[in-house]
C-alpha cells in the first residue's frame, strides 16, 4: 500500500506535484494517468526516496522507503530513464542489484528468463533499444519479488507482445495480492489494465475513483434537438437532471438514458428533430479532465458528493 | 482500516551486500582494468627509466658528493626515492578512478538503480570508500614492489643500493599508497559533489597542476602563501613519500593531519550534498 499526504514538490518557483493525496492499495493495478509534464515520475520519484517532498510525506506499508532495510523485496521499481550503466551488461547489472540484498544468482536467471532477456544477458546495455532497456528496467523492479511494484510508463517502446506481456504481468501480480502502480499518459493503455484510476494533471490530484465510474457514473449524455426545446426542457427538469443549453433548439442532457427523454418527448408532445446519446469513452473523460485542471477539480468532487 | 506490515524475510541490505554490489560493478567495467594497468606500467616505466637516468648521470660525472645542489642525490636513500618517481601520475590515475566510482552515477544514471537497492545513501558512500581505498591501495602497493623489482637490477648495474627494508624504499611503499589513497577519495568526493566526470577531473588535474603554480606565484607577493602550498596534496604527496628529493618544513604530524584534511574535509562536504539532492 502507498499512502501520500499533501505531498508537494517545488523547484524554484515551480510547483510540480501540488498537496497530492491518494491512496494505492493493494491487489489491485492502480493506474496513475496524466499528460505528459503532470508530475507523474516526479511523485513516484518521491515515493521511492529518490526526490525529497517540499513538504507533505508519503509511505510504502506504513514506512518511509528511505529508511527501508528490505529495499527490493518490499518495493520494485521502473522509473522512465534507462537507469543502467551503459558499460554493462543485463548479467552484471543483475547481479550487482541482487548482492545488495543477497539475493541469489538463480533469481537472477529467473528474471532473465521472465523477461525475455537471457539470449542477451552478456550483451551491453549501452547498445539496447529502448524496448530492451525496458525490459531489464522491469527484470529490475521484479529482481526481489517485491509486495509493492511501482511502473513508470512501462509500455513505452515496447512491441504489441510486449504491451501485452506487462498488462497481464500487472494483473498477475495484483491478482497475488500485491500492489501495483503504473503510470501512463495514455487513457486507452490504462483502461485495459487497471482496476482503479488516479488522474493527475498540473501536479494536482484531479480524479481517484475506481475505473467503471470513469464510464457510467450515471453520466449518460444525450443531443437533443427539437424546435420547442423549451417545453421538453421543463419537462425534463422536473426530473432533477443536467441540462445545457448549445444553442436555440440544442440541448445536452446529462444523467437520464436517451430512451427516457424520447419517452418524456412522446409525453410532452415535444417532437424531436434528434436524439443521440454521446458515447463517453475513458479517453473522452480524460481529455475532459486534464483540459482545464483547476475548473474541473469541483466537477469531480460534485460527482463524488452525488451518492456514489 | 488494519494493514498487515509484513516485513520480508529475505532480502536485507547489508554493508557487506552493498560493497559487493560496487565491487562486481566496479570490475565489470572496461574503464576499471584500463586505469589500474596504466597505473601501474607508467609507474614502473617511470621507476626504471628514473633509475637508469640518476645511475648513468651519476656515472659521467664521477664524484658529485661536491657539487652544489646534488648532495642530495649522494645520499644513501636517494636511490630508492627515484622508485617513486611515478607517484603524482599513479595519484592523478587512480585518482580518476575515484571520481569516475560516483561521478559514472549520475552520468549514466544508474544512481537510481543504486539507491533503489539501497535507498541509505550514507553506505553506498561508505561502501565505495572502502573499495576505492583497497583498490588504489593495493595496486599502488603492487606498483612500488614490481618498480623495486624492475629498477633493482638496473640500479645494481650502476653501483646504486636499493634497499627494501631501507627507510627510503619503505616510505616510497607505505606514503606512497596513502597519498595515492588521499587523491582517489579527493576524486571520489569530486565525483560526489559535481556528478560529472569530465568536471571532476578537471577540478582533481587542477588542485594538483595548477594550484602549486598559483601558490607559488602569489607566493612571491605574500610570504605566507609560501606555508600554504606546503600543504598542498602534490606537495604533501612528495614530501611524505620522497622526502630528500621534495624536502618539506612540516613535521610529519603536520604532513598527516593535511593529508587527513584532504580526505575528510571533501568527503564531509560530498556526504551532505549527497544525503541532501535528489537522485536525477
Amino acid at each position: 500500500m502507498i499512502q501520500a499526504q499533501q505531498l508537494t514538490k517545488r523547484y524554484g518557483n515551480k510547483t510540480v506535484v501540488d498537496h497530492a493525496s491518494f491512496t494505492v492499495q493493494p491487489g489491485a493495478v492502480t493506474g496513475f494517468l496524466g499528460p505528459n509534464g503532470a508530475g507523474k515520475s516526479t511523485t513516484m520519484r518521491m515515493i521511492v526516496g529518490l526526490a525529497a517532498p517540499t513538504s507533505g510525506q508519503v509511505l510504502v506499508n506504513n514506512r518511509d522507503f528511505k529508511k527501508s532495510q528490505h529495499p527490493l523485496t518490499e518495493v520494485g521499481t521502473l522509473l522512465e530513464a534507462k537507469s543502467v550503466h551503459k558499460s554493462l551488461t543485463p548479467l552484471a547489472h543483475l547481479r550487482s542489484m541482487a548482492a545488495t540484498a543477497g539475493l541469489p544468482n538463480s533469481r537472477v536467471q529467473e528474471v532473465l528468463e521472465l523477461t525475455g532477456l537471457s539470449g542477451v544477458q552478456r550483451k551491453k546495455v549501452g547498445g539496447f533499444s529502448l524496448g530492451m532497456g525496458q525490459r531489464l528496467g522491469i527484470a529490475s523492479a521484479l529482481l526481489g519479488d517485491p509486495q509493492v511494484l511501482i511502473l513508470d510508463e512501462p509500455v513505452n517502446g515496447l512491441d504489441p507482445e510486449g504491451v501485452a506481456w506487462v498488462r497481464n504481468l500487472a494483473r498477475a501480480q495484483a491478482a497475488e495480492g500485491k500492489t501495483v502502480f503504473i503510470s501512463s499518459h495514455l487513457m486507452s493503455e490504462m483502461a485495459q489494465t487497471a482496476d482503479h484510476l488516479i488522474v493527475i494533471g498540473r501536479g494536482r490530484i484531479m480524479a481517484d475513483a475506481p475505473i467503471s465510474e470513469f464510464i457510467d457514473n450515471g453520466l449518460a449524455q444525450t443531443i437533443v434537438r427539437a424546435t420547442d426545446i423549451d417545453v421538453l426542457m421543463n419537462a425534463l427538469s422536473a426530473q432533477g437532471v443536467q441540462l445545457r443549453r448549445i444553442d436555440a433548439q440544442t440541448l445536452e442532457v446529462t444523467g437520464p438514458e436517451s430512451e427516457i427523454i424520447g419517452r418524456r418527448a412522446l409525453e410532452t408532445g415535444v417532437a424531436l428533430s434528434e436524439l443521440r446519446p454521446i458515447q463517453r469513452t475513458l479517453e473522452d473523460a480524460y481529455m475532459e479532465l486534464t483540459r482545464d485542471a483547476v475548473e474541473y477539480n469541483s466537477n469531480i468532487v460534485a460527482k463524488h458528493s452525488d451518492g456514489k | 482500516m488494519t494493514t498487515q506490515i509484513q516485513t520480508p524475510r529475505r532480502g536485507k541490505v547489508t554493508f557487506g551486500g552493498v560493497l559487493r554490489s560496487e565491487a562486481i560493478r566496479m570490475f565489470s567495467l572496461k574503464s576499471t582494468a584500463i586505469l589500474l594497468s596504466i597505473a601501474v606500467v607508467l609507474y614502473v616505466a617511470i621507476a626504471m627509466g628514473g633509475t637508469w637516468g640518476i645511475g648513468s648521470l651519476l656515472q659521467s660525472m664521477g664524484d658529485v658528493s661536491q657539487m652544489e645542489g646534488m648532495g642530495a642525490m649522494t645520499q644513501p636513500g636517494f636511490a630508492s626515492e627515484t622508485i617513486g618517481s611515478g607517484l603524482v601520475f599513479s595519484q592523478l590515475i587512480l585518482g580518476v578512478l575515484g571520481v569516475l566510482l560516483f561521478s559514472g552515477e549520475f552520468t549514466t544514471g544508474s544512481a537510481v538503480s543504486t539507491f533503489l537497492a539501497s535507498p541509505q545513501r550514507l553506505r553506498v558512500m561508505s561502501a565505495k570508500i572502502v573499495l576505492i581505498v583497497l583498490l588504489t591501495g593495493v595496486t599502488q602497493l603492487v606498483s612500488s614492489l614490481l618498480a623495486f623489482v624492475a629498477a633493482k637490477p638496473i640500479a645494481e648495474n650502476y653501483n646504486l643500493t636499493l634497499d627494501f627494508g631501507g627507510e627510503s624504499f619503505q616510505f616510497v611503499l607505505w606514503y606512497g599508497a596513502l597519498a595515492v589513497i588521499m587523491t582517489a577519495l579527493m576524486g571520489l568526493a569530486l565525483g560526489m559533489m559535481l556528478r560529472n566526470s569530465a568536471g571532476g577531473i578537471t577540478v582533481l588535474t587542477g588542485v594538483f597542476f595548477v594550484l602549486p603554480i598559483i601558490t607559488s606565484l602569489l607566493g612571491m607577493l605574500a610570504d605566507w602563501l609560501n606555508n600554504v602550498s606546503a600543504f598542498l596534496p602534490y606537495q604533501l604527496g612528495l614530501s611524505l613519500a620522497t622526502p630528500l628529493s621534495v624536502p618539506t618544513e612540516l613535521e610529519l604530524w603536520q604532513q598527516l593531519a593535511g593529508v587527513a584534511g584532504w580526505i575528510v574535509i571533501p568527503l564531509a562536504l560530498g556526504a551532505v550534498l549527497l544525503a541532501k539532492r535528489d537522485i536525477k
